[in-house]
């Protein structure tokens, strides 16, 4: 048994060695295959690096939550938008939510008093003319909410759509004052361009 | 269009709602027949102040009557007396014919468990006319 595990470990080996490949530092070392061709190149090419690095840290503290976004919008329609910066559209969002639950309350609870009165009637038409008062109101009621329901789902779902339009705007906004600010300050220090 | 069709389905599913009918008088949730209209009112003078209001009374259907009273054919009707099953008269007493009108309406009711269902009211009846 061990000779046999021997045999076909040995095996293995001389395979790997007869089919691997050298390792070519040479092409790995190459710095013509990105570009640069001297070394100044290369020096502006790392400096690039190091700044967009530095800009990254500054994305990454200012960007916003998509998720967290999506939640504000899910408690209070609207606040999302707010947060990304679209306050028209937040507004026009919270006070559609607002007119339409707040009518669908106001026919909601016409419809409980006059269904109220249906439960406790004695008289056939008072019966039926209760009833029917009572299921109008409250079918516009569920109309409302309907209308309610629809622009909740349409406020979360382009609550994401703003957050992300937020975080892209936010990218070239810090790019652009990089390049464009003599005095830079990031959470690592500050720059100084000349 | 799939937002379209999505929102749809959400309206239609929220508007498919109605009130339960709950109402143990509700003939269209109990299946109970409400009570036969009140035949034969007739309104007639006895003296000035005695008006007799007599029907065709209904022992078997119902479990008593309703009567109402009002000063004008379109006026508000109040309820002045409930009858028993088997009554086919009414002595209203308390009426100056020199002064007023008076108008009748009748209605019948029967028991549901414990509750007293009222079926349809007649149309108005004074004197002289049947």
């Amino acid at each position: 048994m061990k000779n046999k595990i021997l045999v076909i470990f040995s095996f293995l080996l001389i395979c790997i060695s007869l089919f691997s490949q050298d390792f070519d530092i040479k092409s790995f070392s190459d710095p013509h295959k990105y570009g640069w061709d001297n070394p100044e190149k290369l020096y502006d090419a790392r400096s690039d690096l190091v700044n967009r690095q530095k800009l990254l840290q500054i994305y990454e503290m200012k960007n916003q939550s998509i998720t967290a976004n999506a939640i504000k919008s899910a408690f209070a329609p609207g606040w999302g938008h707010f947060t990304a910066g679209e306050f028209t559209k937040g507004q026009v969002l919270m006070a559609m939510e607002i007119i339409f639950l707040g009518t669908s309350y106001y026919f909601y609870d016409n419809a409980m008093e006059k269904y109220d009165k249906y439960k406790k009637a004695n008289y056939i038409l008072d019966i039926n003319q209760s009833y029917e008062d009572a299921n109008d109101d409250f079918f516009i009621s569920q109309i409302f909410l309907s209308l309610g329901t629809i622009v909740w789902i349409y406020t979360l779902y382009d609550s994401i759509n703003a957050t992300e339009k937020f975080n892209d705007d936010l990218w070239q906004q810090i790019s652009q004052q990089y390049y464009t600010n003599r005095i830079m300050i990031t959470p690592t220090g500050f720059t100084l361009r000349f | 269009m799939k937002k379209i069709i999505f929102f749809l389905i959400v309206a239609s599913l929220l508007l498919s709602c109605s009130l339960d009918r709950t109402n143990p008088l509700d003939p269209n949730s109990s299946g109970i027949q409400s009570p036969p209209k009140v035949t034969g009112i007739y309104v007639s003078i006895i003296t000035n102040n005695w008006l007799l209001v007599t029907w065709n009374a209904m022992p078997n259907d119902v479990d008593g009557y309703y009567i109402y009273r009002s000063m004008s054919f379109n006026g508000y009707y109040e309820l002045i007396q409930e009858l028993a099953a088997d009554d086919n008269i009414y002595n209203d007493i308390d009426v100056d014919i020199m002064n007023d009108n008076y108008w009748y309406k009748m209605s019948a009711f029967k028991f549901v468990d414990d509750k007293k269902m009222e079926g349809m009211r007649s149309d108005p009846h004074t004197w002289g006319a049947k």
